[in-house]
């Protein structure tokens, strides 16, 4: 392949400072049981810089208003290509336009909070933990940047490996007496099974496009534009869409979720939640519409209803739990729901609206899961039946509860707001009745919202918390013979009444601020965002709604590499 | 075709006669004076000798038949190289782990070498006279192999089960040959295709092979023939079980395939029946029963059935094409097997009653051994076919060849047996990262990283990661290993 393009030796680096960094995280277990984290810090702020970098260096504003042809390829800002295993094609070959530089930006962002909200929270085999996080991390950042499909398959398999041991080691038992290890096993049975599914997808995808240009390759720009015999591309479409839905979580597909949320630790929720479940979307976005697009519309009804049935189903299913991180968790099944119907409207608006919906439930999903791992540090259940009147006790931490709990509930100010209202008025025009159904959703996001601030912060406190305030150095007398496995909370700050709880310290403060004021610039000025990713939808959706090479692709564009 | 005897025409066999030359070398020194170390290395030294010349030759020669019953090709060449060296990490673990028995513990070298010298005749055999040597060859002393260290029960069990069903095995393939040789009238794989295209139907003649394929299946331990595999890995010392699960089975794959390619076989309807059915239950059986094993050695005897079920699979869903395939997914599986039985074996001594086999002994293993719980992730990864391993790529590349076969079921089974199999690799895998137990169990040697075992353990381990990052220069080896017929 000719290289018409400079080699961008960051986006290598993107993913590999995360690897090296994990594996000195590791080493550095030996010498302090803080280097880790610091490494891990480190390392995790170094690619967040990158991004930034990319993103300041990038023409990305300027040629988000030069309207995209159909029929030409993608234009990405970066590229970085070696060859691979050239007997089949296979190359290392990145790629970055806005849309992946956002998705990489927000995972770069929540590696960073996800090794803050860690500090307090990991105490047994730290140096491993943070391999693990990282590992996990450079697997998904890969994922986002992969176009070669060997590649990206590789890195899609590849953290679920780390994941499911942050899962299986460090988290927690379920409330419904199934071990982390059932959660975890269940978790990389259901992704990786579906990934194989995917896999028969690519090749059979590959060797298609063999029969016709005569030339084995793996690469998206090569493969965009395959023409199917009758049946196939409907079939393959399947297979791509089985893979990701699993992970997204489409609702019939959704069951390894609310285990394996529930019973992650805090960072591993937040991995989860807040970046793991949109490379699915990312997935859907930039392969399966791109690639299929008329079996994509075909699907598109199915695959919107699913979608439906998803917002309702997982916001009716959060309202009834009682385990505050499957709340949160079933929420991700309910936003996913809006997603999916977003990605298959596809227009314009609706996909710009589904970029500013990612990044914004990424934030706030990422922040609850947070703050369920704040609160279980203070009160020492999940159990929302247990909590309450937290309201008055602790100066901060309820009122960014509130701040996020309406957040998620998609109250105007924050970026959920926009996005929900960019797909539900993009969509409108094609599918009313979709739109209407799913706006009646926004009710029951209402419900489940509430219900979690009103059995988290106010009514009486019940009776566990009064052991947890016991554990809690709240009763000084008691304190004595419950400091033992408390002590590396209970002494965050000094309890403002008899009834206080520890309330946040800087570093949770800081992350927490971190995020609101993402959400409120995403809500106030989401053109920062929009402008960003705007050359990469528009492609997208000209590549779904008016197929890219309807006809054979010449032999000559098979070097199109911009 | 005449045949002339003279030295020269040997040559292509050099590495069979080096191997028994060092096998007699390995005698007369214990005639001289009992050494261990002594006749290790000499072993060592020839099979690394045998090694040299297949490279050499791999570089200089070109494909050569030796009096018509040996085929020195690119294949057996590959197959020949991956022998010898699965062979000599089966001596290296053989050397840790019998050094502190205190019976004769130098013969173990001669039974090894005899048997790979009978491995190394079965991967070039192009006749039915040289096919039945080398497996007997490779047979025969595997039996001594197996219940060398007698005073374990289990493995004079092993030793005897085997010999009685592998006996039963022979037997069969016999059989299988008298038929055939009597519908063709030739010993000779490639004049038999000859005599098989012809007339596809003969009962005679898928008799025949249906028998041969009977007795390979037993060697190959694939379902139904499977029911000996647990209980013999069980048994065995666990450097010994490495070698039935690697040399053994490699060398009488080869021949399978050998077979089933120059005789034509495989364009046998019944045939590609039989083998597909072998190997879907191969895939679901060896799974199934792998998830309940709670015993290390007996989980990787299930595994190894499956895993020999995907090879087939490879091979009836793509036929004569998928031969790059299955040497991809032969090295890697070859690899990863030794990986695998080599913890479990550097874990281990003869005396120990039991070896360290039961999952509870490796319970928390990382937080006292971290980097050889690193070597069994990375082995356990590897069968489970996770990106990073060589297991990745041999998996891949068993799909591509399902999906250049157009066999949309049989990739179903692949897809159903790895979830099947994640579960229990998965299993084994987080055992080792729990918190360890109290009593202090079964360990391994303070110093096994430093040993010849324990460095040739982490050579491997490295070697499958290198392989899975950067596995084009093994395709470009599968890709020559070739089978040149006549």
């Amino acid at each position: 392949m000719d290289l018409q393009f400079q080699n961008n030796l960051i986006l290598p680096l993107l993913i590999l400072i995360p690897f090296i960094a994990g594996f000195l995280c590791w080493i550095a277990e030996k010498v302090s049981i803080r280097a880790p984290r610091w490494i891990a810090l480190f390392g995790m702020a170094l690619t967040l810089l990158l991004t930034i970098q990319l993103w300041m260096n990038g023409n990305y504003s300027a040629s988000a208003q030069t309207l995209i042809q159909a029929g030409t390829p993608p234009v990405w800002q970066a590229e970085f290509y070696m060859p691979w295993i050239p007997q089949l094609g296979i190359s290392i070959h990145l790629a970055l336009d806005g849309l992946s530089l956002m998705m990489v930006a927000l995972t770069a962002l929540l590696g960073v909070l996800a090794v803050g909200c860690s500090w307090g929270e990991i105490q047994k085999h730290v140096g491993f933990f943070h391999l693990n996080l990282l590992w996990s991390l450079g697997g998904v950042i890969g994922v986002f940047l992969a176009i070669d499909m060997f590649l990206f398959f590789f890195f899609w398999e590849m953290m679920l490996v780390p994941i499911y041991f942050l899962i299986a080691l460090w988290g927690h038992a379920g409330s419904n007496g199934r071990s982390r290890v059932y959660a975890a096993t269940k978790f990389f049975i259901y992704t990786q099974a579906s990934g194989l599914v995917m896999l028969v997808g690519i090749l059979t995808l590959v060797l298609l496009n063999y029969q016709q240009t005569h030339r084995l390759s793996f690469d998206y720009m090569m493969l965009l534009g395959t023409q199917f015999p009758p049946g196939f591309e409907y079939g393959l479409m399947l297979t791509f869409f089985v893979a990701f839905a699993v992970k997204l979580p489409v609702v019939p597909f959704h069951g390894w979720l609310p285990d394996a949320h529930a019973q992650a630790p805090t960072a591993g929720s937040v991995d989860l939640a807040g970046i793991l479940i949109k490379t699915a979307a990312y997935g859907l976005i930039r392969f399966v519409l791109p690639l299929f697009p008329h079996a994509s519309a075909e699907f598109a009804p199915i695959a919107m209803t699913l979608g439906l049935i998803g917002v309702f189903y997982g916001a009716w299913v959060a309202f009834i739990q009682t385990d505050i991180k499957r709340l949160v968790a079933y929420t991700s099944v309910s936003h996913m729901g809006f997603i999916l119907i977003a990605l298959y409207a596809g227009n314009l608006m609706t996909m710009q609206g589904l970029m500013v919906q990612m990044l914004a439930h990424g934030l706030s999903s990422a922040a609850l899961f947070i703050m369920c791992g704040q609160i279980y540090e203070r009160l020492h259940t999940r159990d929302l039946r247990q909590m309450g009147g937290m309201w008055g006790r602790a100066r901060y931490l309820p009122v960014f509860m509130i701040f996020f709990s309406a957040a998620l509930l998609g109250i105007p100010g924050t970026g959920n707001f926009v996005g929900e209202f960019l797909i539900l008025l993009g969509a409108f025009g094609q599918f009313p009745w979709y739109v209407v159904l799913a706006t009646v959703s926004l009710v029951l996001a209402g419900l489940y919202s509430l219900y979690m601030i009103h059995q988290t912060l106010f009514g009486q406190p019940h009776g566990a918390e009064e052991k947890a305030d016991v554990h809690g150095d709240a009763h000084d007398d008691h304190a004595d013979t419950h400091t033992t496995h408390t002590e590396s909370h209970a002494h965050d700050s000094v309890p403002k009444s008899a009834f206080a709880i520890a309330d946040l310290n800087a570093r949770e403060l800081t992350m927490l601020i971190t995020m609101a004021v993402g959400l409120v610039w995403l809500g106030l000025y989401p053109q920062t965002v929009l402008d960003t990713s705007a050359q990469s939808m528009q492609w997208i959706s000209h590549a779904y709604h008016t197929p890219l090479f309807p006809a054979l692709p010449p032999l000559t564009s098979g070097t199109g590499v911009h | 075709m005449t045949t002339e005897l003279n030295l020269v025409s040997l040559l292509p066999l050099m590495p069979v006669f080096i191997v028994s030359m060092t096998s007699i070398l390995v005698m007369l020194l214990i005639s001289i004076k009992r050494h261990h170390t002594l006749s290790a290395t000499v072993t060592v030294l020839g099979l690394n000798a045998a090694l040299a010349w297949i490279i050499f030759y791999f570089m200089n020669g070109s494909p050569a038949s030796v009096m018509g019953l040996f085929m020195i090709d690119g294949f057996s060449l590959f197959y020949m190289a991956l022998i010898l060296v699965a062979g000599l990490a089966c001596c290296t673990l053989s050397h840790a782990y019998i050094h502190d028995y205190q019976d004769n513990k130098e013969e173990l070298y001669i039974l090894l070498l005899i048997a790979i010298a009978g491995g190394l005749l079965l991967v070039s055999a192009q006749n039915m006279a040289s096919f039945f040597i080398g497996l007997e060859l490779l047979s025969v002393p595997t039996y001594g192999l197996l219940a060398y260290t007698h005073e374990r029960n289990k493995s004079l069990e092993a030793g005897i089960k085997y010999m009685v069903l592998s006996a039963t095995a022979s037997a069969s393939i016999l059989m299988g040959m008298a038929f055939l040789y009597a519908y063709s009238g030739t010993l000779d794989f490639h004049q038999l295709g000859v005599a098989l295209v012809a007339t596809l139907h003969e009962p005679l003649a898928v008799a025949g092979v249906g028998l041969i394929l009977v007795g390979l299946a037993f060697k190959l331990s694939l379902a139904p023939f499977h029911r000996w595999t647990p209980d013999v890995y069980q048994g065995a010392p666990a450097p010994i079980a490495t070698f039935l699960a690697t040399v053994s089975k490699v060398a009488v794959l080869a021949l399978t395939l050998r077979f089933l390619f120059s005789s034509g076989a495989l364009a046998m309807e019944g045939v590609r029946v039989i083998l597909t059915i072998i190997a879907v239950l191969s895939v679901i059986i060896g799974n199934l029963l792998a998830v309940r094993q709670s015993n290390l050695k007996r989980l990787l005897g299930y595994s190894s059935i499956a895993h020999l079920g995907y090879i087939l699979i490879a091979l009836v869903a793509a036929g004569m094409s998928s031969l790059p395939t299955i040497n991809v997914y032969i090295v890697a599986y070859v690899l990863t097997t030794i990986g695998a039985f080599g913890a479990v074996a550097l874990m281990s001594s003869p005396y120990d009653g039991d070896e360290a086999e039961s999952l509870a002994d490796y319970r928390g293993l990382f937080w006292r051994r971290p980097v050889l719980t690193a070597v069994l992730t990375v082995m356990m990864l590897s069968l489970a076919g996770i990106p990073l391993t060589a297991g990745f790529i041999a998996k891949f590349f068993v799909m591509l060849s399902a999906v250049t076969g157009a066999a949309w079921l049989l990739l179903a089974v692949v897809i159903l047996g790895s979830a099947i199999g994640l579960y229990y690799y998965l299993r084994v895998l987080v055992v080792l990262y729990m918190t360890p137990p109290e009593k202090k169990g079964i360990d391994a040697q303070r110093n096994w990283g430093i040993q010849a075992g324990g460095v040739m353990v982490l050579l491997t381990s490295l070697l499958v990661l290198v392989l899975g990052v950067y596995p084009a220069p093994l395709i470009w080896l599968a890709n020559l290993a070739r089978i040149v017929p006549h």
